[in-house]
């Protein structure tokens, strides 16, 4: 920022963007606010804990700016990638648009990790919340990936780098030894506990990637908004069919090896008959019309977001 | 990676905490820091846990080695009542405080509410020895936050706010143009439209946010731990004692959660350990024995004590060794006939005789009494061996001298199987511990935290005959303070008070 805004390269300026009189690159605005996001959670974090105890679930108020922090360096890298990628020629370097789908990618594990204790456990994947959470996030950010990127499986590459990452961690982390070290000791552990495994996404990736592909280039906003939609809802409802059957085969017997690691929980959780068991009520048939509904208005921001993403010089 | 104790988790996990908390709440009031001076093996030990008040939260562990040469290694580890050593952490070594070779400190996660046993074991050239020091985690406060804080946290949001928005502007403004391209005027309304939009938006968020916290606030201040909600009344029947009633009111008493350690234990030999305080000058004090009145209440005859209302702090122990403090006000009315211990029993077989423990005492008002000696009713004198100016959350040993009105040293009797009782309190009644020789410690639930553990528990030792007792304290706030001791001296419980001003540990006092 300094040396664009103060040195002497006035191409360097002519191709940033203005912040208070500074000069950057927009990604590098973005990431330059995620860290300063971090750092103000910090003390905001430190007296939480002070306030309230040591706040061990994912989402509290402090970690939420935490979280806004690390999803703008996420997304700053993101744009810095996009800009890149839209200056190039067309069909040149193919490296960009791996790149812009990797931090994609990135982006989607991020959401993922946010919103685990709600979605990624599969005695979670009948309820209302984990289709409302997962219609609200998955069109908004694989449309918006699969209109932004230039590679024609831009979405399926980006659920597959949440998948190949978190499946990574799901194999190889169990594989080093740990040892508990705060009481309560609920259950005896020897090695590392990963994430659950990952939610299916690569289908409805394929199929937003699928559908997108059928627009023209020149197809005007309502036509975009149309296939859009359709893709965001096409997504969720082959989410459903294969995370559904999917969900009751982890909470079975099968599934508690060290391919599908069901039954990895960690020490401070008391064994118990609810490792197997749906948690909460099901879906009802009204509620997946209000999932599709939430879907549709999330697949239009995913469009208007990638549209916009399809154009970022800077 | 994060816990996976979610939901359905969660409900098994609430289950097993309501299990797991009544056990062992030390005898207080307003803190739960224990003290405990005793045993570990051959080495003679003080230890001092300081709790966060929080949970999860970072208790302070001091160790101090009283008696015992040639300590290699101390180590400590929180043991949770339901789980005992199948889940207790690998010890923590406590390391020495530099500048005193006796000291040792280390910090320890209470992760959850409920009932913990510190076990602190100590090595050395004369062997190994281990105690067990009851603990409860406890939620018993809530910090405001510090104007400066809040003022730039405020700051830095403005700041963040301002910056998103900006970017937002920038964003549409003009990251999409080649670069060179000026934006038009068409682009820098769409810029500012963006920023207004997400104004919008952001604002409404942090009113989420806000609104989130307000919720998050509340269910804290429901969790915080408050003892069983009593009422107290006095039956003045004519002709015979006034009897104080204190009956349990709390809709939990007696739930299966409340109270899975089932009936009550005696402490001491006693069921309910009562004291009554005057309010308005701590003038008048009273350790009482209630006896049940029925599953919910207790009763006592009350001694001649002044009018006025009373503080009372009434200590029960369940077997489980949950050992709460009731805390209740009682008006105790002009005139209080005096029951006669040695009188004939009382005609109904439901009315309670005085206990013959019981003990009451006209003391100086407060703010009257001396700082280092009490003139007792028999014209012996406690004196306060003091060690200089008392400072909040410091390490103290308390030490007390009883002597005959010709200045021989006095022989302490055993009082209730101890050398001494005393009750320390601020002087708004906000704290109040129940202190002993051996510490703050509910001495049934160190019994039986050993014995889980499968050590061999402690029996009660008999004092050794002596005129001297000292208490092992920390002071947990700074103020006005009053101290009562009790002894018994010639077969009479003699009872002395003390007015203290605890400065605060960054007064430099002391």
């Amino acid at each position: 920022m300094l040396r664009t805004t103060f040195g002497p390269d006035a191409g360097a300026r002519a191709a940033a963007v203005r912040f208070w009189g500074f000069y950057g690159p927009l990604g590098a605005w973005v990431c330059i606010w995620g860290a300063l996001a971090m750092i103000v959670s910090a003390p905001f974090d430190d007296w939480w804990h002070n306030a309230y105890g040591l706040d061990v679930e994912i989402l509290s108020p402090p970690h939420v700016v935490l979280a806004s922090g690390i999803f703008a360096i996420g997304n700053g890298a993101l744009l810095m990638a996009l800009a890149r990628q839209n200056a190039a020629p067309a069909g040149g370097d193919r490296r960009l648009a791996w790149l812009f789908a990797y931090t994609a990618g990135l982006l989607m594990l991020q959401v993922a990790t946010l919103f685990m204790e709600r979605i990624a456990f599969p005695n979670t994947q009948h309820s209302p919340q984990f289709f409302f959470i997962c219609a609200v996030m998955v069109p908004l950010v694989l449309i918006g990936v699969a209109r932004g990127s230039r590679s024609r499986w831009g979405a399926t590459t980006a659920a597959a780098v949440y998948m190949g990452i978190t499946l990574a961690m799901v194999w190889i982390l169990p594989l080093f030894p740990a040892q508990p070290m705060l009481a309560p000791i609920l259950r005896q552990v020897d090695h590392m506990i990963p994430p659950p495994f990952p939610i299916l996404l690569i289908g409805p990736a394929a199929a937003i990637d699928l559908v997108l592909r059928t627009l023209p280039d020149a197809a005007g906003r309502w036509r975009q908004a149309f296939t859009a939609v359709a893709a965001g809802i096409a997504a969720i409802v082959l989410l459903a069919v294969v995370q559904w059957p999917f969900a009751d085969f982890l909470l079975t017997e099968p599934a508690r090896n060290a391919f599908f690691a069901a039954d990895q929980w960690d020490y401070n959780t008391q064994p118990g008959a609810f490792q197997y068991e749906f948690w909460g009520r099901a879906m009802t048939p009204p509620l997946f019309g209000w999932t599709a509904a939430l879907a549709s208005v999330s697949a239009l921001i995913g469009l208007w977001w990638g549209n916009w993403m399809a154009r970022v010089r800077r | 990676m994060p816990a996976r104790c979610r939901g359905g988790a969660a409900a098994a996990i609430a289950a097993a905490l309501l299990l797991a908390l009544p056990v062992a709440l030390g005898a207080h009031v307003g803190t739960s820091n224990a003290y405990f001076d005793g045993a570990a093996g051959p080495y003679g030990v003080r230890v001092i846990v300081r709790t966060p008040g929080v949970i999860p939260g970072l208790a302070q562990a001091t160790v101090r080695i009283l008696d015992g040469d040639g300590v290699e290694r101390v180590t400590v580890r929180p043991l949770r009542s339901d789980v005992g050593l199948n889940g207790a952490p690998p010890p923590d070594i406590a390391s020495p405080v530099p500048g005193d070779a006796q000291l040792y400190s280390a910090e320890l996660w209470l992760m959850t509410s409920g009932s913990y046993s510190i076990e602190v074991a100590v090595a050395g050239t004369a062997g190994e020895g281990t105690v067990y020091v009851p603990v409860l985690a406890v939620a018993v406060r809530q910090l405001a936050m510090h104007p400066a804080i809040g003022v730039s946290l405020a700051a830095a949001g403005l700041f963040l706010f301002a910056g998103a928005l900006t970017i937002l502007g920038a964003a549409l403004r003009e990251s999409v143009l080649e670069p060179g391209v000026e934006p038009d005027r068409r682009r820098r309304w769409l810029g500012r439209l963006t920023m207004g939009i997400g104004g919008l938006v952001l604002g409404a968020l942090l009113w989420g946010g806000w609104t989130w916290w307000d919720a998050v606030d509340s269910a804290y201040q429901s969790r915080l731990y408050r003892p069983w909600s009593t009422s107290a009344t006095v039956d003045a029947p004519s002709g015979r004692a006034s009897l104080l009633r204190l009956a349990i009111d709390d809709p939990d008493w007696g739930s299966r959660e409340a109270t899975p350690g089932g009936a009550l234990v005696p402490d001491h030999g006693k069921l309910m350990h009562l004291f009554l305080v005057r309010a308005d000058d701590l003038a008048a004090f009273a350790h009482l024995h209630p006896v049940p009145d029925g599953d919910d209440a207790f009763v006592t005859p009350l001694p001649p004590l002044p009018a006025g209302d009373y503080r009372i702090y009434a200590d029960i122990v369940h077997e489980s060794g949950f050992a709460p403090t009731l805390v209740d006000r009682v008006t105790l009315p002009p005139t209080a006939p005096v029951p006669d211990p040695t009188g004939p029993a009382p005609a109904s077989g439901r009315e309670p005789a005085p206990d013959p423990d019981d003990s009451w005492s006209l003391l100086e008002p407060h703010g009257a009494a001396s700082a280092d000696r009490a003139r007792l009713p028999s014209g012996r004198t406690l004196w306060w061996n003091r060690e200089g100016a008392l400072v909040a959350d410091r390490e103290l040993t308390l030490s007390f001298a009883v002597t005959e009105p010709d200045g021989a040293p006095s022989v302490l009797q055993p009082y209730m199987g101890m050398r001494s009782h005393a009750a320390v309190f601020r002087h708004d009644g906000s704290v109040f511990v129940h202190l002993h020789p051996a510490g703050s410690i509910n001495m049934t639930a160190q019994q039986q935290f050993a014995r889980a553990a499968g050590a061999e528990p402690r029996a009660m030792e008999m004092p050794a005959p002596s005129d001297r007792v000292t208490f092992p304290f920390v002071f947990p706030e700074p103020g006005s303070w009053r101290m009562v001791v009790q002894v018994r001296v010639g077969g009479v419980v003699e009872t002395g008070a003390f007015d203290l001003d605890v400065h605060g540990p960054d007064t430099g006092a002391g």
